[in-house]
């Protein structure tokens, strides 16, 4: 299975209550009762997955428009890292399409 | 009544007779025992704690007994009662004292969820307070037993309590306790300090409490608001710096250290951000504690704080 075809999407119990302190944000999963703490990227990110199951290439278009950024190799190094991190954590979980 | 104005047959009556009531901050608490030790600890360290009447609602009933049988004979043993239930393993007879100070710091963590509850120390000046979580050996007690010695009020050294519906802390001042070489340096700051007895080989080693100031007890229901939240970490030869934290990773850090912010849920998830968003966040490294009394009298109200205390 080639990396083109898998979708990323948070896992159905996530239910998140976030909260934005300097910049940064707290996360309160109130299924799991966990606090994670992001940057406003990985915010954005999983307010995308939170919606729809993407693919990485779209999250990385996505991400470009709502962070005002380049979809250079360094957008595709973090969102690479995020997703992997989140998976993880088991916010997000992988599935192959 | 506080407990001093008892005589010692009268202090000894109640505790062995329906129970000893003592107005343990915003609880209740009556104490049942015939354990000397535990009625030495609290005639020193609790004199000027107000005595509740009988009549008045208990919020927790405490009873320490020695183990009976054979072993009281090799190895005596005193045991903890909370509602009928003996929730420790028996400890040595010679360690009822901590076994009483340990047992209500459990029923507190263990059952009170009114208010947000933080391992961490909190003191207060000028109606502003600094709340020091800290791990073990992170230095909490001995920094708080010296502060309060040089102008602080004790509010806790163990629980901090935060109140819901505005955020402000409610103070349970107790005997500080303090743990093998931190004794004698609070000793050595503070001479004037009443300290009760050592107890040697605990399960945290040497232990001894130090008797919260009468004002520190008087002011009980005078709830300020937390302005600081300073995480300090005895590191030797490090000079005193207060260095600014992240309040995102300082709210990770203090659920940590809660111990209901999981049973409070979202509410409680909330009031940890809240408290975290209007105090001052740092991480404090030391190594002298006269660096560090500096550096707490030199602490500037935060400019995005309510200035009054309740």
């Amino acid at each position: 299975v080639s990396s083109t075809s898998k979708r990323y999407g948070c896992n159905e119990g996530f239910d998140p209550v976030w909260r934005k302190l300097e910049g940064e944000f707290v996360v309160f999963d109130k299924n799991s009762g966990d606090i994670y703490c992001f940057d406003r990227g990985t915010r954005e990110l999983l307010q995308l997955l939170q919606k729809d199951s993407l693919p990485a290439e779209a999250i990385e278009t996505r991400l470009s428009s709502i962070l005002d950024v380049e979809p250079d190799e360094v957008l595709v190094g973090y969102v690479e890292s995020a997703l992997r991190e989140l998976a993880r954590r088991e916010i997000i979980s992988v599935s192959n399409t | 009544v506080i407990v001093s104005d008892l005589s010692p047959k009268g202090l000894n009556e109640r505790l062995v007779g329906t129970g000893l009531g003592l107005h343990v901050g915003p609880f209740v608490v009556r104490v049942r025992t015939s354990i000397p030790s535990i009625e030495r600890g609290i005639a020193t360290l609790y004199s000027a704690f107000p005595v509740a009447s009988e009549s008045e609602f208990v919020d927790f009933w405490l009873e320490f007994s020695p183990v009976r049988g054979l072993r009281q004979l090799v190895r005596p043993q005193v045991q903890f009662s909370f509602d009928g239930l003996r929730p420790f393993v028996p400890l040595p007879l010679n360690h009822a004292f901590p076994m009483f100070e340990w047992a209500m710091n459990w029923c507190i963590a263990k059952h009170v969820h009114q208010y947000l509850i933080i391992h961490a120390a909190v003191i207060e000046r000028d109606g502003m307070a600094v709340i020091m979580p800290g791990a073990p050996g992170a230095g909490k007690s001995t920094l708080c037993a010296v502060l309060v010695n040089r102008g602080w009020r004790l509010l806790t050294d163990e629980l901090a309590m935060i109140v819901e519906r505005d955020g402000t802390l409610m103070p349970i001042p107790r005997p500080v306790s303090l743990k093998n070489e931190s004794i004698e340096i609070v000793r050595n700051y503070a001479p004037g300090a009443v300290f009760g007895e050592l107890f040697l080989d605990t399960k945290k080693g040497t232990v001894a409490h130090m008797k919260p100031a009468d004002d520190s007890v008087r002011r009980a229901k005078e709830r300020p608001h937390p302005a600081w939240l300073i995480m300090p970490r005895y590191i030797p030869g490090s000079p005193a710096t207060l260095r600014p934290a992240s309040k995102a990773q300082f709210c990770l850090q203090m659920a940590n250290n809660s111990f209901n912010y999981n049973i409070l849920d979202e509410q409680g998830f909330n009031m940890l951000a809240d408290l975290v968003e209007r105090c001052d966040c740092y991480d404090f490294y030391y190594s002298d504690l006269n660096q560090a009394i500096q550096v707490f009298d030199n602490l500037r109200r935060p400019d995005n704080n309510a200035s009054h205390p309740e």
